[in-house]
Formats: structure tokens, C-alpha cells, sequence
């Protein structure tokens, strides 16, 4: 994917982004989870939204791979967000890989004009907390498209699970 | 200023006619919920996957990913574009023999592919559910004219079936019937004819060949065995480290084996691949029939020479010595440095080790005890012991596999590739010069593709080792049919003709009466000049000829009876057309006492 992955936020979001023939910069955005650090017993479920912040252009689809330690983190399921779904229903399923702890393929579009740039949310990563202890999750594949088809430069940027008794 | 332009309904090029709309997967002029139905079973795929469509691949990019999505989505609702008109490509064939190759084919009666390419033509997505097969003969258990689709494996851009054993097609000419449409209804058809036959001496890989790589000789009468020499040459050894030289070897060995086999789908391990051809190789001296194959020094024929081995067509010897004569046959990695050694690749990979170039040769140098060690992990070594380790590390790399290479082209050789002359007589051999016995066009050139048995001059250094981008050499197409005994080689097949029937014989029933002979006339229909005719009775195992055999036209021949080659009997009577197909009249004719 293109896009850089940092620590967590400390500030406003460097937008990453190369020049277009002396004008304005390629599409960018940041990308990142919902809340960055979040607490939850063992047993309970940890829902982080997928948080896209400064789309330069119309965010016209996108597909995430998400990941955490599968010994603390059970990846269960993803669905679509409000703030940019307009069908009810992802693209294609989500396939969750219990081993690598990873929600693959979260893959969600905006049918016609009118997709939405600035900072809104995609989707919700739902994950069972299993075991105590503290992970990162954090996006490991995919990217936004715009709407003639170009990758953004995406930042990335991690979330903090800690599961606690 | 850099202006980008967002417009929905954006045209792709197409290379018919009509310039469908962006994401006008059906060809309905609309971009709707109707084609955002369709993505998700092709969304994630790569070419070569069963689920790429190409028509699905918006940007081109050779996969179906979320920039597709992203172009689909900003086109979706889109109306007004032109309605897709052009039928999608079919390209019908058997074990994916190339259209300049495919007019004349005679395959076995089962166990060949039928293999079909298709292609949405930058229209609407193929509708692989319309594809229709049938045949004008029995195909296995479906009858003449049965729906043969279902057999198929089928993908948006292939559709494959094998016939299993047993399948016992009719050893004649054969018609397939083939259809496709696409999304908007176009429809592709072909007409496809091959012929079937038996193979005359048994299937060339009908038996487990073993070829006996023979790492051992001094053909040279040097001091040390060629291939010992041949390690020394490029500094892959050192006769100065004996230990690490038997070490370096052995590992060369073990490589060139395990890097041979899959040129013929076969396991590096030896064990059979999921389609391999009926081969094994081993290093070691076989408790079983086998060929043997020399590897080390340099051919007797010229500095040049990677290698040579006699040409076997149809593998009638499976148990060749390509030792026995001087250093004529073999593989010589000696040539090695004369065909590429001004090379960059080469010089780099080789100018570490090689004392010719300044190097120092594996076994001399201070840091080879630890990093030729077997518990030495490259990844946290200082960086002196990573380089040199490197350094070997690319030079077995190379070695092991232009060596290999080599190896499975004379096998290829041996093993009856690649026959001489078009199809269905030869497999599209040279005959002369630089390209006799390998791949040569239709127009008698070498292929421009990357196949094993193009001349052996033609590879370059990229291409013998699949630097730079480039795949490592395969087979061809038509090389692999017959390596999987998916092809018959049979001259006699000269077109697809029907096959001959049989209605009558006159006289059917004589007695030669004291005399010796007795003319008699066959009469049927689709006879070919000039037919073979024998008399099949009961308890003779011997068919008894008709001499003199007469061709008068499609329908009639005449053809002399002998009373001293046909006892008083009831005779069957079979007749052979020179293409090989027959018909048999039982009790066709009578010799009374």
C-alpha cells in the first residue's frame, strides 16, 4: 500500500502528498482507528472505527486490512459506517484470519457523486478481547481510491487496545 | 495549475467498436446496481486467477482492487452509453497449442485437453454460464452431440477439460461446436477439428523414465572428475579445501537435481507435481532401467557447446547412454564462461570467486569455515561474512541453475523433443543448422518466447537464469503435450477426413474353384487412395491381406483375393484408409471349399 505508517498521533496530521505539475499535491489523507487508545475487560467486545481525516479529494472507495495480536485481540467481524456507507452493506464480506489475528478485505464504496472528502468515518472493526494484556492495532493493507481510480497517500496511524481485568 | 477531473460515466477505450461506459459490466449502456452486483466475485484477482475478468479491470492495472472501485463508483449511475456489440473472442484448441500450430492435431483417445481462451474484446463481461461445447462423436460417456460444457473448468478467461482415462474416443476426425456469449447477449462460436488416434509404439512417457545425471566421469582424463574442474573453473572450489570442496559439490548437486525437476512438473524432491510429466532425475547410479546423462567439462565438438544429446523421437530408448561417446554428449558447464563470460551479470557473479578474474575461490578465503557453516544466519552476520556469503550464495544460485537448465534441455532431447516438421508429424523441429532438433515458428525461426528447446545459442544470460525480469524457460506448449503424452505423432494423419464405411463386398462368398485368385470389389463410402484391406477370421491371429488393392473412387475399390493367404473361411473384412482410420464388415466375405 502506499502510505507510511507512524507512532501515535502527536499532533496534526502530516499530510503526505506529491507535487501535480507545479499545482496542487496528489490526493492525501490520514488514516486512522477510533479511539486511538481504548480500555476493555477481558470477555468484552472493542469496536474502533476506521477514521479517514483530510481527504484532499472525494474518498470514492476504499479497502482496509486491519491487524492486532490474536493472543489478546480475537478479530471478529466489520461493518459498514454511516458517515460514509450508502447501501447498508460492505462490498464484499470481510474475512477474518484468527491466526494472524487480521480482518482482511474491508472494502466499502460510495455509488455515484457526492462522496465525501475531509474527515469521516468508513467502517467499524469489531474484536473480542481475549487475553490481558496491551496491543497495536494497526491498518497493514489497502488504501482510498478517487474517483478516477488513484491511490491516495495515506498516513497511518495505530491504536492502543489495552485489555484489563 | 493541476486540474483534476472528476466526471462520472467516464469512456475506456475498447478495442471494438463500442466504448462502454465506465463500469458497464453488462453492456446495457447503464452503470447500476445490475453491474455492481457482478464485482464481488471478481474483486481481489490477478490475472491467472480463476475469478479475473478482465472486463472488471477498469484502470488496466492487471488487478481488481479498490481503484477499480473507486472508477466504478464514481461512473455508478450512468446512463445513455452505447450498448455493448461486440462479441467477445474464442479461441478454440487442445493442450493450449498456439493458433499457428493447432490446424492438424491427432491426440491420443483420452487423457488430452480441450482448452478454450476467451476474451471479452474490451466489451461486457463474458457470461461463462453460456458456454456450450458438443462434439459430432462420443466424448467419453456424453454421446455425439451431447452438452459437453458442464466438464469444463471454467473462468472468465479460460475454460479447461481433460478427458479422464478410459475416455476410448473414436480413432477419428473430430468436430467440436463451441459457443460463448457475453453479458450483452453477443455471441462467439467456433468450429474446431482434431483427430484421434492411438500411439503406434505406446505413449512416450508411458513408463517412469529415470535419467541418471552422472556428476562422476573424467571424460577429460584430467586429474579430477570434469565436474570437480568445471567447480574450480568459475571458483566455486578449491582443490587446495578438499572438505569444502566435497561439501560444495554435494550441495551443487543436490541444487542442480532439485532445480531440473521442475522444468518437467516435478517436485524439486522428485516426487510428481500436479502435472508432471513421467520423469525423475537422480544423481546417484538407479537400481532401475534408466538413461544416463554426463555432467562436467567440455564437449569434444567446441568450446561452445552447453550441451548435446541424441534426439529420441517418441523416447523409443529409455534406457540411452549419453556418456559413452568421448565428450560428444552431455552437458559441459565449461562452455559456460565462452557463451557469457563478457557478460556483466556474469563477471559480477562469478568475479568474487573466480581466480581468473582476481576472486578467490570458495574454500581459500578466511571468512568461507564460518559462512559456509550450517548454522550461519546471514541476517544478523557482520557485514564482511554477509558479503561473502552473498558472494557464494549468488554463485551457487547461478551455476546450479544454468547447469540445470542445460539438463533439462538435453533430457528434452532425449526424451524425442523436438521432433522434426509441423504437426501432426513432427512438433514444429528444425531440421537443419543451429535450430535442428529445437523449437523453430511456423516461418522456421527460433520463437521469440522463452522456451526450453528453442537452439541452444539463443538463450541469453538473462534467460538461462531469470535475471532481470525474466522467467525462467518452460516448455512449449506443443513440447509440453508430448511430454505429458497428450499428442500423437502421426504422419499419416494428412486432413480430417471422415471416417470410411464398409456396405458390401462382391462376390461375398465364392470358392476359388481350382484357380488361385479371385478379383473381388468393396464398395462404401469416403475411402481414401489407397486403402489397406485385410481378412480377419477366427483362430488366425495372422490378418490375411487382399493384394492389388485398386482405388477407383470415394466408394469403390477392388483388390485381389489369393487362395494361398486365404483359406476357406468367414472372413471379417477390415479396411484402413492411409490416414489410419478403419471399419470393420463382420462376415463381410465368405471362401466356400
Amino acid at each position: 500500500m502506499r502510505g507510511k505508517t507512524l507512532a501515535l498521533a502527536l499532533g496534526a496530521l502530516a499530510l503526505l502528498g506529491s507535487p501535480c505539475g507545479g499545482g496542487p499535491a496528489g490526493p492525501s489523507a490520514a488514516v486512522s482507528l477510533d479511539p486511538l487508545f481504548v480500555t476493555v475487560q477481558p470477555g468484552g467486545f472493542v469496536d474502533l472505527a476506521v477514521l479517514i481525516t483530510g481527504a484532499t479529494q472525494p474518498v470514492q472507495a476504499f479497502e482496509f486490512t486491519v491487524e492486532g495480536d490474536p493472543g489478546i485481540l480475537i478479530p471478529w467481524q466489520a461493518l459498514p459506517h454511516a458517515q460514509y456507507d450508502d447501501d447498508g452493506k460492505l462490498f464484499v464480506a470481510p474475512q477474518v484470519d484468527l491466526g494472524t489475528g487480521r480482518i482482511e478485505r474491508v472494502v466499502d464504496l460510495r455509488h455515484g457523486a457526492g462522496a465525501p472528502t475531509g474527515s469521516f468515518r468508513v467502517a467499524t472493526l469489531r474484536f473480542f478481547a481475549w487475553e490481558k494484556g496491551t496491543t497495536t492495532v494497526r491498518v497493514v493493507g489497502g488504501g482510498l481510491a478517487t474517483a478516477s481510480g488513484q491511490p491516495f497517500d495515506t498516513t497511518l496511524f495505530s491504536a492502543t487496545v489495552n485489555v484489563v481485568p | 495549475m493541476c486540474i483534476l477531473l472528476l466526471v462520472a460515466g467516464l469512456l475506456v477505450p475498447a478495442s471494438g467498436a463500442a466504448q462502454l461506459l465506465t463500469g458497464d459490466l453488462n453492456g446495457d449502456g447503464e452503470v447500476d446496481a445490475a453491474d455492481a452486483a457482478l464485482l464481488p466475485a471478481w474483486y481481489g484477482a490477478a490475472p491467472g486467477d480463476p475469478t479475473f475478468e478482465p472486463a472488471a479491470d477498469l484502470n488496466g492495472d492487471g488487478r481488481i482492487d479498490f481503484l477499480d472501485l473507486g472508477l466504478f463508483g464514481a461512473g455508478f449511475g450512468a446512463t445513455g452509453g452505447p450498448v455493448d456489440t461486440t462479441p467477445p473472442t474464442l479461441f478454440v484448441t487442445l493442450n493450449d497449442v498456439p493458433d499457428d500450430m493447432n490446424d492438424l492435431l491427432v491426440v491420443p483417445p483420452e487423457r488430452f485437453q480441450v482448452t478454450l481462451a476467451l476474451d471479452s474484446a474490451g466489451g461486457s463481461a463474458l457470461d461463462t454460464a453460456s458456454l456450450s461445447v458438443t462434439s459430432d462423436q462420443a466424448a467419453g460417456i456424453h454421446p455425439a452431440g451431447a452438452e459437453l460444457a458442464g466438464e469444463f473448468t471454467v473462468t472468465p478467461t479460460r475454460a479447461a477439460w481433460e478427458l479422464p482415462a478410459g475416455s476410448n474416443l473414436p480413432r477419428t476426425s473430430h468436430f467440436l461446436t463451441v459457443s460463448v456469449r457475453d453479458l450483452a447477449g453477443n455471441l462467439a462460436s467456433r468450429v474446431y477439428g482434431f483427430a484421434v488416434r492411438d500411439f503406434a509404439a505406446g505413449a512416450p512417457l508411458e513408463n517412469l523414465q529415470t535419467v541418471f545425471l552422472d556428476f562422476d566421469q573424467n571424460r577429460s582424463l584430467t586429474t579430477a572428475v570434469d565436474f570437480l574442474e568445471d567447480l574450480r573453473e568459475y571458483g566455486l572450489s578449491a582443490a587446495a579445501a578438499p572438505t569444502i570442496e566435497t561439501q560444495m559439490r554435494d550441495r551443487l548437486v543436490a541444487e542442480i537435481v532439485s532445480r531440473a525437476h521442475p522444468f518437467f512438473g516435478v517436485n524439486p524432491d522428485g516426487t510428481p507435481g500436479p502435472d508432471a510429466a513421467n520423469l525423475v532425475f537422480q544423481a546417484t547410479l538407479p537400481g532401475v532401467p534408466h538413461s544416463r546423462l554426463c555432467v562436467g567439462g567440455q564437449s569434444s565438438l567446441g568450446g561452445s557447446f552447453l550441451g548435446s544429446s541424441t534426439l529420441d523421437v517418441n523416447n523409443l530408448n529409455e534406457t540411452s547412454d549419453e556418456c559413452a561417446l568421448g565428450s560428444v554428449f552431455g552437458v559441459f558447464p565449461q562452455a559456460i564462461d565462452n557463451l557469457w563470460g563478457a557478460n556483466a551479470g556474469f563477471q559480477a557473479t562469478f568475479g568474487p570467486l573466480d581466480p581468473d578474474a582476481g576472486g578467490t575461490p570458495v574454500g581459500l578465503h578466511p571468512l568461507d569455515a564460518t559462512v559456509l557453516a550450517p548454522g550461519f544466519d546471514p541476517a544478523g552476520a557482520p557485514s564482511a561474512q554477509l558479503a561473502r556469503w552473498s558472494a557464494i550464495e549468488s554463485a551457487v544460485d547461478t551455476f546450479a541453475q544454468i547447469v540445470a537448465t542445460a539438463v533439462a534441455h538435453e533430457t528434452g532431447h532425449l526424451l524425442g523433443l523436438v521432433a522434426h516438421g509441423p504437426a501432426p508429424g513432427g512438433l514444429w523441429g528444425g531440421s537443419t543448422g543451429g535450430n535442428k532438433d529445437h523449437n523453430v515458428t511456423p516461418g522456421g525461426t527460433t520463437p521469440a518466447p522463452n522456451w526450453l528447446m528453442n537452439s541452444g545459442g539463443s538463450f541469453t544470460f538473462e534467460e538461462i537464469t531469470a535475471r532481470g525480469g525474466v522467467p525462467l524457460p518452460v516448455f512449449r506448449p506443443l513440447n509440453w503435450a508430448y511430454l505429458r503424452d497428450r499428442v500423437v505423432l502421426d504422419a499419416s494423419v494428412t486432413g480430417l477426413f471422415p471416417a470410411p464405411t464398409l456396405t458390401s463386398v462382391q462376390p461375398a462368398s465364392f470358392s476359388f474353384a481350382g484357380a488361385g485368385s479371385q478379383l473381388v470389389t468393396f464398395q462404401g463410402t469416403n475411402f481414401l487412395a489407397t486403402p489397406g484391406i485385410e481378412l480377419l477370421t477366427e483362430g488366425d491371429p495372422t490378418p490375411n491381406p487382399v493384394l492389388s488393392v485398386a482405388f477407383v473412387n470415394s466408394q469403390t475399390v477392388t483388390g485381389i483375393v489369393f487362395s494361398f493367404l486365404a483359406p476357406p473361411a468367414l472372413y471379417d473384412v477390415r479396411l484402413r484408409n492411409p490416414d489410419g482410420q478403419e471399419v470393420i464388415l463382420v462376415g463381410g466375405l465368405e471362401i466356400l471349399p
